[in-house]
């Protein structure tokens, strides 16, 4: 599922209209509906999908799915990501090695439970 | 050009409109016992999404195709989608619902029409190259159905009842001459509380069914019209 099916799953779990949304994010209705229906990327400023995020009032997990699952599409790292890779040498070298080893979500999420367990 | 071809069509007024609206309403799990008469209107956008016929918002709609909204084939996705205008949609709130509302109508009862627009000039060809007459039943066969999913009469009446209560005194310090007349009263006032347009309100208050609901409200509150007071004698029930 990708950023904009996400989106509107949650806006309308919460009975929440195109008008809502953005009354409260103040962003383009037109742009919102664009990016749910996924013929535009979604936002890339960090701003921006905190205002979507905080309108849709998601809690601490969920606001930083979307905020990752916006980065996937856009084809970035998200941007805390980002942040930690140009500090920490190593990183590219495990991100390579994770990226060459094709592994499902499933198999990620087992390696970062591990990662998070043993360290 | 494209011929939109249009196939016999039923006769649907308002009571038959009732009760399509109302048997879709509770298939997808509104109107069910205890509803809540004070949540109205229907937020049809909502129901529209949920029964997977979702609303998508466009610039210049209207002043591209001279259209406030549309029921359109998306055949990539395989489903029938809402279009509406972003400057009706954002700047009349009162009235965009009943546009929501209307092309949800058309893609319940007029299916085998809207499967056939596929763009904005297929909508336009179908507003300028159908015969008037058959254009005018399309259209008011919606707006029932509309009118009906906003306002269900099941809930309206509640909600009618209720309000009646407890603004009976303004009612009577209205002195309405006739029927029309209270209905016009009652729609300004219940417009601006649910925030649909006077137009709408006075169309749902104002609906022939089954059950004329103006009619029995103002029975069971004593309402009198100032027409059928006599002279000298007090217009309160």
């Amino acid at each position: 599922m990708g950023y904009g099916e996400m989106l509107r799953s949650k806006r309308i779990e919460r009975e929440m209209t195109l008008r809502d949304l953005s009354s409260r994010t103040d962003i383009d209705v037109a742009y919102i509906s664009r990016v749910e229906r996924e013929t535009i990327n979604p936002p890339q400023d960090e701003e921006l999908l905190e205002a979507i995020n905080g309108a849709l009032n998601l809690p601490g997990q969920q606001s930083q799915e979307m905020k990752d699952q916006a980065a996937v599409d856009n084809r970035r790292f998200p941007a805390d990501v980002a942040r930690n890779m140009a500090k920490t040498a190593g990183f590219p070298l495990f991100l390579r090695t994770v990226s060459n080893k094709n592994l499902t979500p499933e198999k990620l999420k087992e390696l970062s439970d591990f990662i998070n367990e043993r360290y | 050009m494209k011929d939109i071809k249009i196939p016999f069509l039923p006769r649907i007024e308002e009571e038959p409109a009732r009760k399509i609206a109302e048997a879709f309403l509770k298939r997808n799990g509104y109107l069910q016992e205890g509803a809540n008469f004070m949540r109205l209107p229907i937020n049809v956008e909502i129901l529209a999404h949920r029964v997977g016929h979702p609303v998508e918002v466009f610039d210049d709609l209207q002043s591209k195709f001279d259209c406030k909204g549309t029921a359109y084939n998306n055949k990539e996705r395989k489903r029938l989608e809402i279009y509406i205008d972003s400057d009706h949609y954002m700047n009349q709130a009162n009235s965009a619902p009943f546009t929501i509302a209307e092309e949800l109508a058309h893609i319940m009862i007029h299916s085998s029409i809207f499967t056939q627009i596929e763009t904005p000039e297929d909508r336009a060809q179908l507003e300028t190259n159908t015969r008037e007459s058959t254009r005018r039943v399309i259209e008011k066969q919606a707006k029932c159905v509309a009118s009906e999913l906003l306002l269900p009469s099941i809930l309206f009446h509640q909600y009618l009842t209720a309000w009646m209560q407890k603004n009976l005194k303004s009612i009577l310090d209205d002195r309405p001459n006739d029927e029309d007349d209270l209905a016009t009263f009652m729609a300004r006032k219940i417009a601006a509380e649910i925030g649909l347009s006077e137009m709408i309100v006075k169309r749902a208050i104002l609906r022939k069914l089954d059950t004329n609901i103006l009619g029995d409200l103002t029975a069971r509150f004593g309402i009198k019209y100032i027409k059928d007071v006599p002279r000298n004698a007090s217009i309160s029930g």
